[in-house]
């Protein structure tokens, strides 16, 4: 049977603006960048707050736990795709 | 080529842009087209196509596959535009009647082919003059081959609601054709 929506939807679709992929790049390009702003800084700058008002450090960034697994890696091989950042 | 689960997947994954960017090329067409069937506004159109994927981009971690990945953008876009509709003019109809009054009415049997068989440009200016959820009930059933549950899914209603409302869509719809060009349409 002869499908006129179809149709009509294929003619719609046909009328996408071009720009629309780039200006939704972008938003995909910010989103990205924030998550990783957020992911490296804000551990950093609480640690910072924390110790301003007198609190200990992080333990996820206390410097005995990153010299720990520094010590730990050795140099000649080279760190496997899943392997946790020491810092 | 890859599915779009595992473009979901390797999107959230990596968060490298260009899976995103291939889900982006499989659904726009498909969401902007329904976009200007519910809204009738080019402008709008692309706005909220624009906006469904931002939503989609958020929401992305939340898509569980219950329901295939076409389905979940097809309800985003869906409800993105009855929302929108329904800011705009706050006492709009959605559809053609309350959908809640439908079980205790008599089914009557309206051919596919009325609503299938018309002319396309005869079609648009139909469907311009249903009521916003005629037209995406329609679309879902006619253009995304939705099922009669998936459709019940996506609007929060019942299988039965759901027939008689596709059956009262295309009663109107037949309506409108027969007042606007004089004969009834070649399916009917």
């Amino acid at each position: 049977m002869n499908n006129s929506l179809k149709k009509l939807q294929a003619e719609r679709e046909a009328m996408l603006p071009p720009e629309l992929e780039d200006r939704i790049s972008q938003h995909v390009g910010t989103l990205s960048l924030f998550s990783n702003v957020i992911e490296v800084f804000v551990p950093n700058a609480l640690q910072v707050v924390i110790r301003l008002v007198g609190g200990e450090d992080l333990p996820c960034l206390k410097k005995e736990t990153l010299r720990k697994s520094r010590a730990n890696m050795d140099w000649r091989t080279p760190p496997a795709a899943s392997a946790p950042s020491p810092i | 080529m890859l599915s779009d689960s595992q473009l979901i997947a390797l999107y959230l994954q990596e968060q490298d842009a260009r899976y995103f960017s291939q889900l982006y090329r499989r659904y726009a067409g498909k969401v902007f087209a329904k976009c200007i069937s519910m809204l009738a506004d080019h402008g709008m159109a692309r706005d909220a196509t624009q906006d469904v994927f931002i939503k989609i981009l958020l929401n992305l971690s939340k898509f569980t596959e219950q329901s295939s990945f076409s389905t979940w953008v097809y309800s985003i876009t869906y409800n993105y535009c009855i929302d929108l509709i329904r800011k705009k003019k706050k006492n709009i109809l959605i559809f053609t009647e309350d959908m809640g009054r439908v079980s205790t009415e008599k089914e009557v049997e309206i051919p596919d082919s009325v609503i299938l068989e018309m002319e396309t440009n005869r079609l648009e200016k139909v469907m311009d003059k249903l009521p916003v959820g005629d037209k995406a009930i329609l679309d879902m059933k006619y253009t995304d081959d939705m099922s009669i549950r998936e459709i019940g899914e996506v609007l929060n209603k019942t299988e039965s609601a759901i027939k008689m409302q596709i059956m009262r869509a295309k009663i109107k719809a037949q309506y409108i054709y027969t007042e606007m060009f004089g004969t009834e349409p070649i399916g009917a």
